[in-house]
């Protein structure tokens, strides 16, 4: 059986993991590129997971939130993703394409672009707030507003398209 | 003296949960507050009472003074903690707790009102001989401000006379910017503070935030419980604070703390309150910064090394008694550092970030104090401060603090929202913190760019994940923090799809 999963953690760009999961008696075996791992389960209740891995003893915390899986071990959280319909998008790469998205959630609490006008690099073209922070969204480059997404007063989730321009 | 039988808290989080603890241990009735957004919350679950004041936003709910008012009489609480943020240095606020008859647990109104005016408070300081910031405040009209910036010179700041915590406030670096910046910080003091009159101040790049703490009595008696360091900032809000400073030695410490005591006596201060410092570490010279009129975030490190209970002792002096202490009873014992956990992503400019706390386990051990206002199943939401939990060492010297903290991040599990857990973690370890070389922009100047995200992780990482997907197929039962593995259900979807509405 192989479980796939992209890296996010803010990464710009996902990796991808395939890891193989063979069942062995009470036991696994997992295989990771070319390494095989014996795999004990000593204890797995309310998310906390204890595994013996190559004869040591580890443990770890666990918890999902639709199609990601955040997994603690030793001091450091991970976030990863199944890869499905919903996988997310990743908004320094957007920006490359003219697509604006929104960087945080937040209330949009100004517009000041419309449709077909010509902005110049640099140039405010939305005000968010959220947390009583003021966050600018200037135009990356110079060019056409495509597409405003968005109108005042409504909230926008992290990585919401805002503005495209080309 | 009789101490009150009930207090209202008018705040939410953490600090509300501190108010409360100290309320429970008075034997002091405790009245929560909450919006719609916070029915269920760590606040609402452990106050003996708690009153529905509103719907999410903060000006509708925490921040909306008639409701919070009628709260308290409907409740029969004789006073009101304020906590800090919202209503807590709002003169108004205070000014009408106590029309209402009821207490109001802090400084005279008067003292709010003229530390909370910037421009105010810089003039009166300069008459009481206390050094401010070089700076400007008076006409405020652009080119007022313009002409005053021309001889301040360049960077400096723009900031809201009515403003604080970072808001309304903005780093010029040179004359074709100052317009700009005066209109952006006009809009955001306007939003945030609905005053948009704005002050200069010269902008010290590598200096030092120090601030002392106050503690006064009405009956005339004033201490100072010596100073925190709070010089870890990233978007100019503290994130780091600790006590004794790495800087400063006992001559500083004398003129430092008798500046506060004069800068505080200025406005005839009564309750807790904290005089913020900037320090020029190569010129060794301080300059007033402001007085926060309220309890601050950062006072467990003071509690921790002075053994005073600032939030009782505010309630204490609230109800009229005498300050226990006089100034020459009052040590600083052993190293106190406090580290703010902030739901927030690091690698994406230290922004607010929102989410469900699928697993919060919070460190624990000797020497380890953690003032938190949420546990595993609440939620950091859009609508307020992103501040999860305050993690604070107490340790002999400060080489065991930093170590004990440490230890404690290390511990720390925060699962289903980002966090700046590991990050505090990489500051701790860094070799200018371990030797108190950092200034107000240290973070920005090291971290900037280089904000690689946790490393790839290890093999063991994605071995327990893919096991887990096994695991929890088998047995759903086996995991409550498993919160919704149907990525098809339509009940968790996060857009605004209403059935039958517009959408």
């Amino acid at each position: 059986m192989i479980q796939r999963f992209l890296l996010l953690n803010g990464a710009p760009l996902p990796n991808n993991y395939e890891i193989g999961l063979e069942q062995d008696g009470a036991d696994y075996r997992a295989r990771l590129g070319d390494q095989v791992f014996k795999v004990e389960i000593l204890d797995d209740i309310e998310g906390r997971l204890t595994i013996r891995l190559n004869g040591t003893v580890l443990q770890f915390y666990w918890a999902a939130d639709q199609d990601k899986r955040w997994v603690w071990h030793n001091g450091c959280s991970y976030v990863l993703e199944k890869p499905g319909p919903r996988t997310i998008s990743y908004s320094s790469l957007q920006a490359a394409q003219g697509q604006i998205l929104s960087p945080m959630p937040a209330q949009v609490r100004l517009v000041d672009v419309q449709q077909g006008v010509l902005v110049s690099q640099g140039q405010p073209m939305i005000i968010l707030e959220a947390m009583k922070m003021e966050i600018r969204i200037i135009a990356p480059f110079s060019g056409c507003v495509k597409l405003v997404a968005v109108r005042k007063g409504q909230t926008v989730a992290r990585d919401e398209l805002l503005v495209e321009i080309e | 003296m009789k101490i009150f039988d009930k207090i209202l808290i008018a705040n939410r989080g953490e600090i509300a949960v501190r108010v409360i603890r100290a309320c429970r241990e008075m034997g002091i009735h405790s009245v929560a507050v909450y919006s719609d957004a916070d029915q269920k919350a760590m606040h609402v679950r452990m106050a003996d009472e708690a009153v529905w004041i509103g719907p999410a936003p903060a000006a509708q709910s925490y921040l909306n003074i008639s409701r919070i008012l009628q709260a308290a009489v409907e409740s029969k609480a004789q006073a009101i903690h304020p906590g800090y943020g919202f209503l807590a240095e709002n003169a108004g606020f205070a000014r009408m707790v106590r029309e209402s008859g009821l207490v109001f647990i802090g400084p005279p109104t008067e003292a709010i009102q003229a530390m909370g005016d910037k421009a105010e408070a810089r003039r009166r300081m300069q008459a009481a001989g206390v050094p401010v910031v070089p700076g400007y405040q008076d006409e405020d009209d652009n080119d007022s401000l313009l002409r005053a910036a021309h001889e301040i010179g360049y960077p400096l700041f723009v900031k809201a006379a009515a403003g604080g915590g970072g808001k309304g406030m903005r780093v010029v670096n040179d004359a074709t910017d100052l317009s700009g910046a005066i209109g952006a910080a006009r809009r955001e003091a306007q939003h945030a503070f609905g005053d948009d009159r704005l002050i200069l101040e010269a902008y010290l790049p590598r200096a030092r935030h120090i601030e002392f703490q106050i503690l006064a009595d009405q009956h005339g008696a004033m201490v100072h419980l010596f100073e925190r360091e709070c010089s870890v900032q990233r978007r100019r809000q503290k994130i780091i604070e600790e006590t004794p400073s790495p800087c400063l030695d006992d001559r500083l410490r004398a003129a430092m703390s008798a500046a506060a005591l004069a800068a505080a006596r200025v406005v005839e201060y009564t309750n807790a309150g904290t005089v913020e410092f900037i320090f020029d570490p190569h010129q060794h010279r301080f300059y007033f910064l402001e007085m926060n009129t309220r309890l601050q975030v950062e006072h467990p490190v003071t509690e921790l090394v002075t053994g005073i209970d600032l939030v009782q002792w505010q309630i204490r002096i609230a109800a009229g008694e005498h300050l226990p202490v006089r100034q020459e009873q009052l040590v600083q014992r052993g190293h106190a550092i406090e580290c703010r956990l902030y739901a927030e992503t690091v690698e994406n400019d230290f922004l607010p970030a929102v989410g469900p706390l699928l697993r919060f386990i919070e460190p624990a051990g000797p020497g380890i104090r953690v003032d938190s206002g949420f546990t595993s199943g609440d939620e950091i939401t859009i609508h307020y401060d992103p501040l999860i939990a305050k993690v604070t060492a107490f340790a002999e010297d400060r080489p065991s603090a930093i170590r004990r903290m440490l230890s404690a991040l290390s511990s720390t599990v925060l699962l289903g929202t980002p966090s700046n857990t590991h990050f505090l973690v990489e500051v701790l370890k860094s070799d200018d913190f371990q030797h108190g070389r950092v200034h107000t922009n240290w973070v920005e100047e090291i971290f900037q760019g280089q904000r690689a995200p946790v490393s790839e992780p290890a093999p063991a990482v994605l071995i327990a994940a893919a096991l887990k997907e096994i695991l929890s197929e088998k047995n759903p039962k086996a995991d409550s923090a498993l919160r919704n593995i149907d990525p098809y259900s339509p009940w968790d979807l996060n857009d605004r799809f209403r059935p039958g509405g517009p959408q």
